[in-house]
């Protein structure tokens, strides 16, 4: 194996865009902890204007899904794609571009979105100077991931591979078709579609950035992350393919589903509906190929808190792409729609799957990064899980009913067919359950806080062994 | 040959690459090329390895 030696892999900026996921993880749930506490207290800002409901929420969203979860997504995939095709990055350069590129736009986003800068679209608000920035450091990206596949060690790419390789595609074909716009002035644009067409290519990169962004590319975390920590290799090699090339085929038909019920012809949202349906089977496909991958090593769970984040992110997974096409059936639909179930079902993905295979995959990278076998704290790693475990469940939980229970009241009619309950009183109703979801997000974030002191810990311990490296 | 023929033809032509994809995976052939892919996280040598190798070798003195 000397031949091979990896000296020369780029841990940089692996380390760079993890000590970044920790940060921005912190800030976005934050910003999500004070956009919480406002439902249920209104007044808490006083009537500032750079930090109303409806400038920090983008914000909140931004932070989360692009700065926690990309430099999550690129931070891991260079490298997995490293480490599974044996060869370095094929530019240092390169890749401190695609880092400092990404954190400019990161910073652009929380100056302009506070500022009210906004170009509306729901997870691509930021304004065309951005939106070209992005597409520049993404295309960066994309050379530097798919360059090192090209020039790989090894015979076959790992299924890894091709799931972080998926999202890279499809997130620069979603990102540059629906942020095509006309530009007004620097800070204003108009986007290229009009009426329910420019509706459908937001929802079809809406859901696709779910599908994509937040599926896909955490898919290929798993397949590494997973099998390295439980040091077992994936359950079924033939599984993942066919788990991959259903999952990829159609996720991209499945955005109608925002849609129900509105000015979208009829046969887009049946489509939508259907394909929200079909899947089910791939997205259970991976969650069983990911949790089997224990199979016969099941103790594991008991003392291993890094698998214990890792396995439930894939039941939360399980749950939440049951939901989904659950939601998406169109009389279901009816009931749930722009009631807070759906932002129940947000965060079931979004917390108990996203940023748990995250939180899991950072605490098996950082201290291998850093020169360790582990984090210095293994008791704090299993503290992190549980409280963040009770926050999730709290949060969903109480979005749930709260969700349930606006739907049913919206609909409610009286015999004379006027309508039972005025929203105020939903809105009444719906009060309490505020509080318990911001009790939900305190503790989620406090479990991130442990993760940061952990990590500052584990970087001042240094490196453990004086090998020659 | 109109558009809906172009339709169900992709439709049948899509899933039919389905199941060929599934057929050649799990047709009754060589399973070494899979064992292999799915050990790739496994191979090559850096320094978490050999912590991990050192860690070992201290074990072993017991």
């Amino acid at each position: 194996m000397s031949e091979t030696q990896n000296l020369t892999y780029n841990y940089r900026v692996v380390k760079q865009f993890s000590i970044m996921t920790v940060v921005w993880g912190i800030v976005g749930m934050t910003v999500g902890v004070i956009i919480a506490a406002q439902l249920f207290f209104p007044d808490m800002t006083f009537g500032i204007e750079y930090l109303s409901f409806g400038r920090l929420r983008p914000l909140h969203t931004n932070a989360v899904i692009f700065a926690f979860g990309g430099s999550a997504l690129m931070g891991t995939s260079l490298y997995v794609v490293q480490r599974t095709c044996q060869a370095p990055l094929i530019s240092n350069a390169l890749a401190a571009f695609v880092f400092w590129g990404w954190q400019v736009v990161i910073v652009l986003a929380a100056i302009t979105l506070p500022m009210g800068i906004t170009s509306s679209k729901e997870y691509a608000e930021l304004e065309w100077p951005i939106d070209i920035l992005i597409a520049v450091v993404w295309v960066a990206y994309a050379i530097l991931f798919f360059g090192t596949i090209a020039k790989r060690r090894t015979s076959h790419i790992y299924v890894a591979n091709w799931f972080y390789g998926a999202f890279i595609l499809a997130v620069a074909l979603l990102h540059i078709v629906n942020s095509a716009a006309i530009p007004v002035t620097l800070t204003k644009s108009y986007s290229a579609y009009g009426g329910a067409i420019d509706a459908m290519v937001q929802w079809w990169y809406g859901h696709n950035a779910v599908g994509f962004f937040l599926t896909a590319g955490f898919l290929g975390m798993m397949y590494y992350f997973i099998p390295k920590q439980a040091e077992r290799p994936v359950y079924s090699y033939r599984l993942s393919i066919v788990h991959f090339w259903a999952l990829i085929a159609t996720y991209m038909w499945a955005g109608p589903h925002h849609l129900h019920y509105t000015a979208l012809p009829n046969w887009t949202q049946s489509i939508g509906m259907a394909f929200s349906l079909i899947l089910l089977a791939p997205s259970w496909g991976g969650m069983i190929n990911g949790i089997m991958t224990l199979s016969g090593a099941w103790h594991k769970l008991r003392t291993d808190p890094i698998l214990k984040f890792l396995i439930v992110s894939l039941s939360f997974y399980g749950m939440s792409t049951f939901e989904g096409p659950m939601m998406a059936i169109k009389t279901v639909n009816a009931l749930s729609h722009y009631t807070d179930w759906t932002i129940g079902h947000v965060h079931s993905g979004a917390l108990g799957w996203v940023a748990f295979v995250t939180i899991g995959a950072m605490y098996y990278l950082i201290p291998k990064l850093y020169g360790r076998k582990e984090m210095v704290s293994i008791d704090l790693i299993n503290i992190h899980f549980w409280v963040s475990t009770i926050g999730v469940v709290l949060y969903i939980s109480s979005m749930w009913i709260a969700g349930v229970m606006q739907g049913l009241m919206w609909r409610a009619v009286n015999a004379d067919g006027t309508l039972t309950y005025s929203f105020v009183e939903s809105v009444n109703t719906t009060y309490p359950f505020y509080a318990i979801r911001l009790v939900g997000g305190i503790l989620f974030l406090t479990g991130m806080l442990i993760m940061a002191y952990n990590t500052v810990k584990t970087i001042q311990a240094g490196p453990e062994t004086d090998s020659q490296i | 040959m109109d558009i809906n023929w172009v339709r169900s033809f992709e439709t049948v032509a899509l899933f039919a690459l389905f199941i060929g994809l599934v057929y050649l995976l799990y047709r009754k052939t060589d399973s070494s090329t899979f064992e292999e892919a799915a050990n790739s996280p496994f191979v090559g040598d850096d320094l978490s390895d050999k912590i991990e190798d050192n860690q070992k070798k201290g074990e072993n003195h017991e």
